[in-house]
């Protein structure tokens, strides 16, 4: 709401809604999410909320504190809470309003988590995720895009490399 | 254009909302008696070291101390228990010199739903994943 109120009225007519789903996977775990935010047509950028969360929980091996031949095993739910931003660049553009590209994308946000059945809980902070792909978008409003997917998680036998696909739709103005 | 693809946006958001006011179903198998028990099953993976698992399941969190019973099995199994309680179990194993305890937890639940002005009743099952990640 502040940074809509200081952009000028011309800035103002290239914002448009921006609204997303996204998967991403490996052999060891799956997230889905949802975003909603901004998109800054005249310079392709867009920025957004996103919450994301691990399709069911994952069996993970964690060490006692107290003593290294006892190990716990947890099924870990975990969520993500940040915001991204998105950079577009064009390479081709096709048909009626049509466009074929490259976008890169950084999120920055706060993960945590639950053990089912217990009251210990997993580690919680600060994580980002980073994330680089072709994408389509069609009419100027509809991008699909899949690509490589940088998440470094606590979790050591969680790869942080995974696949990505995801959906956006730009709704309003111009 | 976009107006029809903006068009096609809403109809995928109706649909998947769910716009459907009718309220009787009579597909629908309903059962009128409320159920008295639900199932919690508890599953293991046995392997040479650890041919019978033991296992040991809780009211609440493991931590609560409410141990609601113990039992020694080799596969997967279901037991009868109260409805709308979570319940959490654990499972132990020996790994060569080591130990690894397998915790999980669920709730059994009762759900209601009304259909055609009866209350319909199911159970949603529990269930303990407590075998060894691959």
């Amino acid at each position: 709401m502040v940074l809509f109120g200081i952009l000028t009225p011309q800035m103002k007519a290239q914002i448009q809604g921006d609204f997303g789903v996204h998967t991403s996977f490996n052999g060891r775990d799956i997230n889905w999410g949802l975003q909603a935010g901004i998109a800054f047509q005249h310079l392709d950028l867009s920025l957004r909320g996103d919450f994301s969360n691990r399709m069911g929980p994952k069996r993970v091996l964690v060490e006692s504190a107290n003593n290294p031949n006892l190990l716990y095993q947890y099924r870990e739910a975990r969520y993500y809470l940040g915001i991204e931003a998105e950079k577009r660049f064009t390479v081709m553009e096709f048909g009626n309003d049509h466009r074929f590209g490259a976008c890169a994308a950084l999120w920055g946000g706060y993960s945590f988590g639950d053990y089912k059945g217990t009251s210990v809980a997993p580690d919680d902070g600060f994580s980002i995720r980073g994330r680089v792909a072709p994408f389509v978008q069609f009419d100027e409003q509809f991008t699909i895009k899949g690509g490589y997917e940088y998440l470094p998680l606590k979790v050591e036998d969680i790869s942080a490399h995974r696949f990505f696909i995801g959906f956006t739709a730009n709704i309003g103005n111009p | 254009m976009k107006t029809y693809t903006s068009a096609i946006l809403f109809g995928i958001l109706a649909i998947v909302s769910g716009c459907n006011s009718d309220d009787c179903d009579t597909s629908f198998s309903c059962e009128t008696v409320a159920p008295t028990y639900g199932t919690l099953t508890v599953s293991v993976t046995p392997n040479d070291q650890n041919p019978l698992v033991p296992i040991a399941v809780y009211i609440g969190d493991i931590e609560d101390s409410s141990l609601y019973f113990v039992d020694t099995i080799f596969q997967s199994t279901e037991y009868y228990v109260d409805l709308d309680v979570t319940y959490s179990g654990s499972a132990t194993y020996r790994d060569g010199s080591k130990t690894i305890i397998a915790i999980d937890g669920d709730r059994v639940r009762l759900k209601e739903e009304q259909n055609c002005e009866l209350t319909c009743y199911t159970v949603k099952n529990g269930f303990l994943q407590l075998g060894l990640k691959p």
